[in-house]
């Protein structure tokens, strides 16, 4: 299976989250990480790997989810919507057959109905508002509090890679939330300062966190499923955005060559 | 009570279709009601005191300021998606 995780603008937190869980989720994990996940590279991979399931994490409007560098992967071309990121189709040529977890902003308003019912995938999991979370209180500590929207949202990729169907996965998902919300709102988390807040955005979550298409799509026959620990706290992987200055060196060495 | 659990039931339903204006007209057609979920929403906010909230999108948020916001009843669209989920938290308290 496949997992596209950019590391930059803002995605760096689920994607270094998902690093570490991918490989005991499934031990054949192609994982394209960082600069690696480029829409060429996935697109690459896709082709010569056919691989029945994707997830993928990056920026997302209704009409796109992106990877690295916001750069889109999957477009609908729909320029009214986007004339940037949405200026032509992409990539939907590639998601027929295949079941995706595509975890960005909002894509569940409109790309994920319409990749179930005009460019035939399987099943898209996805969101169709913002997803949100906290940011780490030192910049780059995920810690429990950190983590927890997102570990109760990979439980769709856990269910989906034990062989488990969509519709079981989206259930797993939805009560993975609940008892997310319940270790904050009444057990053991509750006594944790950021509680409160946290408990809030769980809840948000789980409202925003829906499955598109076939409920009995499945990616692998049935296998108990294996033991996923995070080793908490756990420091962000990011990407080292692009410096303005190194941006502007040709221009600075241009101007000197009058 | 239970005239709350109904008045956050049509908050709810306006807050889904998109008609923010309105949920909060409708929220604060009960002052009771709008000040304890105000109320509520600026206290989980101060629970992460400088801290910040953020999406997928790398879009961040100061908890601080946007507990400001609300206390001078400036609504920014990320409140909304803390209004629908402080009225879950709301019934799960009153059980409304």
């Amino acid at each position: 299976m496949l997992f596209l995780l950019p590391n930059k603008k803002g995605v760096e937190i689920p994607s270094t989250i998902m690093k570490h869980i991918a490989p005991a989720i499934d031990p054949e994990a192609v994982i394209l990480f960082g600069d690696e996940a480029t829409p060429e590279n996935a697109r690459k991979a896709i082709l010569e790997l056919n691989p029945n399931y994707i997830f993928t994490t990056g920026h997302g409007i209704p009409c796109a989810t992106t990877l690295q560098d916001n750069r889109p992967f999957i477009a609908l071309g729909l320029p009214e919507m986007n004339d940037k990121v949405c200026a032509n189709s992409l990539n939907l040529d590639l998601v027929k057959g295949k079941v995706l977890h595509i975890h960005s902003c909002w894509c569940g308003r409109l790309l994920a109905p319409v990749l179930v019912q005009k460019y035939g995938a399987w099943a898209v999991f996805a969101h169709d508002d913002e997803f949100l979370f906290l940011l780490p209180e030192d910049g780059r500590t995920i810690d429990i509090v950190v983590a927890a929207p997102f570990l109760a949202e990979f439980t769709v990729d856990q269910v989906m890679l034990s062989g488990g169907t969509a519709g079981e996965a989206q259930k797993a998902r939805i009560e993975a939330f609940e008892r997310w919300i319940k270790y904050f709102y009444e057990g053991e988390g509750a006594k944790l300062k950021a509680a409160p807040l946290i408990l809030r955005i769980l809840v948000a979550d789980k409202e925003i966190s829906k499955l598109y298409g076939d409920p009995t799509a499945t990616v692998t026959r049935p296998r108990p499923a294996r033991e996923v620990r995070l080793s908490l706290p756990l420091e962000v992987e990011k990407g080292a955005e692009t410096s303005p200055f190194i941006l502007a060196i040709p221009l600075i060495f241009l101007m000197s060559k009058g | 009570m239970q005239s709350w659990g109904r008045l956050l039931n049509e908050v709810e339903v306006l807050i889904r279709a998109g008609r923010y204006r309105d949920a909060l007209n409708k929220l604060r057609s009960d002052p009771n009601l709008y000040n304890y979920v105000v109320a509520s929403m600026i206290q989980a906010l101060q629970s992460y005191p400088g801290g910040q909230i953020a999406d997928l999108n790398g879009n961040i948020w100061s908890t601080t300021q946007l507990a400001n916001d609300l206390r001078v009843g400036r609504w920014r669209p990320v409140h909304f998606n803390f209004l629908l989920a402080e009225i879950g938290i709301i019934r799960r308290q009153l059980g409304v």
